[in-house]
């Protein structure tokens, strides 16, 4: 006990394992995926196999669970191997978490085992709305009494999973739903200007469901589906760093490597910094939901952290690489359009800050 | 290991202790103290009893969990926070050896920490006793391989000139320490550390000065004319004088521990002028303001906490990884570049939310304003931290 930042064995191990995959494979795979703008099943099947996109309990026939760090570590080094590769495979089990956290006996029994198969179908957590997307107090999805009813954006898989939840409100703070395929109106693919990867529709849902039981198991659910967006975002912030920084010490102007100049090395140093403080936050809003009942203004205060550390990596390291960096022989324009793109499912500079704007106002004074 | 966001109890205890403390003794005093520049001497006494040794700004690598895991860095970021929170001027008034001590806790031989900084400060003494450190110089500020101030032994002793700007706590310290050159050849590698003790002929104090904020603490300058002192006040004694010997690498290590307390502190200020503005639109923004106007306030409320949380994190890791002697430079650095940056935008931001109120001197904000800008100055300036955290990355292309 005490304050400790040291991943243990466990956590370590299974980062080095992801860095070498994510770097053998995701690397080497993101401009093809992008082109194709799906996830090659090899890539998902691998990935489902080290355990982490989908995990299920023992007793449903899984390999097990892990805690919210954990997925932050793994989820981070994937995305560092590529964001929209990440975003597809991890966004492809999310509804794993959600029901193994919030769903009836009854669900997980149906529906784990079938996460648990060598070779899952895709499914979907849907949140997203055509205005709210950071914001779960504004959803206009309604979810009770049995009926779902609303449109959501960004929508993995939707015409391929056989089922898949949504997010909404419910008679009293958020609710959730299992619907099935076919069970709603896929409106029209998203075409995406990032994560292009991982493939998105804009969907009606105007029909029956099983409901998610309301109440902190679901709402602690959810706000894992947020870590999730934060930890993508802090792995696309990693790579455009990392990569800009190697850059700023090979290449050379005025008879020196760029990085010898401050105007570069600053933003290597900021970008530095933004990538710390980002996994510090999320680790931290990780071990709170894990540990303690961490709020949703903690959450989208994470969130916000990295999704921002995103962006501005994403934008300098463009910048860091000048016209290199903005054609597609390097990876950071692709970041960059990733990093934005993810944005929208959490916005720090609009939804992000309120939602932990509100719970200020609402406690200052006390 | 494991990763653990929970504060060792003992941890917890001081942070309370320090923010009761900060509560009932240095806020209802700040005001008075900004526009007198100045603390009585019975305040200062009273600070000195009422804090003892519990509130060490900076670490003490002696402090322990109950697990016997050495805390100190942990105690002095925790610490930091809440004092600066109460009032940064008034918390560099509180008796101790300040920043004289990571110099000499980093450089300095068991000899010389037993006779500068416990015989000095530990033993029973009535009279408030500081400490200072001297490293700026009217034409040497960031780049501090450029210091003019020279020492040259002469048999058992050394023979300090020069001139030092810019140093808290300096006229009333017991314990000064300075860096000097001992050959201007070895640029860097010429650097040592000395120990000037209280009333030493030749230390003269010149013009205290007059600053934007941080008013109640006391900024001098001073110059060493011909200024003898033992031998024996070399930080590191004669291994110093070695070629791999410390100087300018002790100071770089003494900072290391001593900014992520200053950052700490900067994070205090910031979430003071945070609350005090979310504590006024709670009590006087009527619900009915026009809907842009408050929501554009709440979302730089938002903004200010999250950065804030985000930066004192940053503290705590390097303060960790220094307890756990996981070099920590760039960490540190990291530290003292984002936690003031973020504070400025806090202050500056409750300020705006405030209006009126927030530029007014009824209410402390614009105090703090003041006070956190010289947090991305003093310790290395913001753009002296980026050069650090970039050369841990590029390593040294120049």
């Amino acid at each position: 006990m005490g304050f400790d930042l040291g991943p243990n064995e466990e956590q370590t191990a299974l980062q080095q394992t992801l860095h070498s995959f994510a770097n053998d494979v995701l690397r080497p795979a993101g401009r093809a995926a992008e082109s194709a703008r799906q996830t090659g099943e090899d890539i998902t099947r691998e990935i489902h196999g080290i355990g982490v996109s989908a995990p299920v309990p023992e007793e449903y026939g899984g390999g097990g669970t892990f805690d919210a760090v954990t997925y932050c570590i793994a989820a981070e080094e994937l995305a560092w191997g590529n964001p929209g590769i990440a975003w597809s495979v991890l966004g492809s089990g999310l509804a794993a978490i959600v029901i193994g956290i919030a769903g009836t006996d009854d669900q997980k029994q149906r529906y784990l085992p079938r996460f648990a198969a060598s070779d899952p179908a895709p499914s979907f957590v849907a949140i997203g709305e055509k205005v709210a997307a950071g914001d779960l107090d504004s959803l206009e999805t309604s979810v009770s009494d049995g009926e779902v009813t609303g449109e959501k954006y960004g929508v993995l898989n939707a015409d391929q999973a056989p089922f898949g939840v949504v997010v909404g409100r419910g008679h009293n703070g958020p609710g959730a739903c299992i619907v099935e395929g076919g069970s709603y109106d896929v409106l029209a693919p998203e075409d995406k200007m990032g994560l292009e990867a991982a493939p998105t529709s804009i969907v009606r849902f105007d029909g029956p469901c099983h409901e998610l039981p309301t109440g902190p198991d679901l709402e602690r659910a959810v706000l894992w589906t947020k870590l999730a967006t934060g930890a993508v975002a802090l792995g696309c912030a990693r790579a455009s760093f990392e990569y800009s920084s190697a850059y700023a010490t090979e290449r050379e102007a005025f008879g020196k490597p760029i990085g010898a100049f401050q105007a570069v090395s600053f933003k290597v140093a900021d970008m530095a910094i933004a990538v710390e403080a980002a996994r510090t936050a999320l680790w931290r809003a990780a071990w709170r939901l894990e540990h303690a009942e961490a709020t949703a203004a903690e959450i989208a205060e994470a969130t916000g952290q990295a999704l921002t550390a995103a962006i501005r990596c994403g934008d300098d390291g463009v910048q860091v690489l000048g016209g290199h960096g903005y054609i597609q022989d390097h990876p950071v324009e692709m970041w960059f359009r990733d990093a934005v793109t993810l944005s929208v499912f959490d916005a720090p500079d609009l939804l992000g800050d309120l939602t932990v704007a509100r719970s200020i106002v609402a406690h200052a004074g006390h | 290991m494991a990763i653990d966001f929970e504060l060792d109890p003992l941890l917890e205890q001081i942070r309370d202790f320090v923010h009761q403390f900060a509560v009932t003794t240095l806020r209802p005093i700040a005001r008075e103290a900004d526009e007198k520049g100045a603390l009585p001497l019975e305040t200062i006494k009273q600070l000195g009893q009422l804090v003892g040794n519990r509130a060490s700004i900076m670490p003490d690598e002696r402090v322990e969990s109950a697990a016997k895991k050495p805390i100190g860095s942990m105690v002095a970021v925790v610490g930091s926070e809440e004092l600066a929170w109460g009032d940064p001027a008034v918390l560099l008034n509180i008796p101790g050896p300040g920043l004289a001590a990571p110099s000499i806790s980093a450089a300095g031989t068991e000899e010389q920490k037993q006779r500068f900084l416990r015989d000095v400060f530990e033993l029973e003494i009535d009279e408030p006793r500081f400490g200072a450190l001297a490293v700026t110089e009217p034409q040497a500020g960031s780049d501090v391989s450029n210091v003019q101030t020279s020492a040259v032994r002469d048999g058992d002793e050394w023979v300090l000139n020069g001139t030092k700007v810019f140093c808290t706590n300096a006229a009333r310290a017991h314990v000064v320490v300075v860096n000097a050159t001992v050959d201007k050849s070895l640029g860097r590698a010429g650097q040592k550390f000395f120990v000037i003790e209280k009333g030493t002929p030749g230390f003269n104090i010149g013009k205290i000065e007059r600053k934007m904020g941080l008013t109640a603490s006391e900024t001098a300058e001073f110059t060493l004319e011909d200024c003898r002192i033992p031998f024996d006040n070399i930080l590191g004694g004669e291994a110093a004088l070695e070629p791999a010997g410390s100087g300018f690498k002790g100071t770089m290590k003494a900072f290391d521990s001593s900014r992520p307390s200053v950052a700490a502190m900067a994070v205090g200020i910031g979430r003071a002028a945070f609350e005090y503005a979310g504590d006024w639109v709670h009590a006087e923004l009527p619900m009915t303001t026009a809907f842009p106007r408050r929501n554009s306030i709440e979302q730089k409320l938002g903004q200010m906490k999250r950065e804030l949380n985000a930066a004192r994190d940053l503290c705590w890791k390097a303060a960790w990884m220094a307890d756990c002697k996981i070099p920590n430079s760039k960490e540190a650095s990291m530290a003292k570049a984002y936690a003031p940056e973020v504070a400025m935008r806090a202050c500056i931001g409750a300020i705006q939310i405030m209006g009126p109120a927030g530029y007014s001197r009824a209410h402390l904000v614009e105090k703090w304003f003041r006070d956190i800008k010289v947090y991305d100055i003093f310790e290395g300036t913001g753009q002296i931290q980026r050069v650090i955290i970039s050369r841990n990355i590029l390593g040294r292309l120049d």
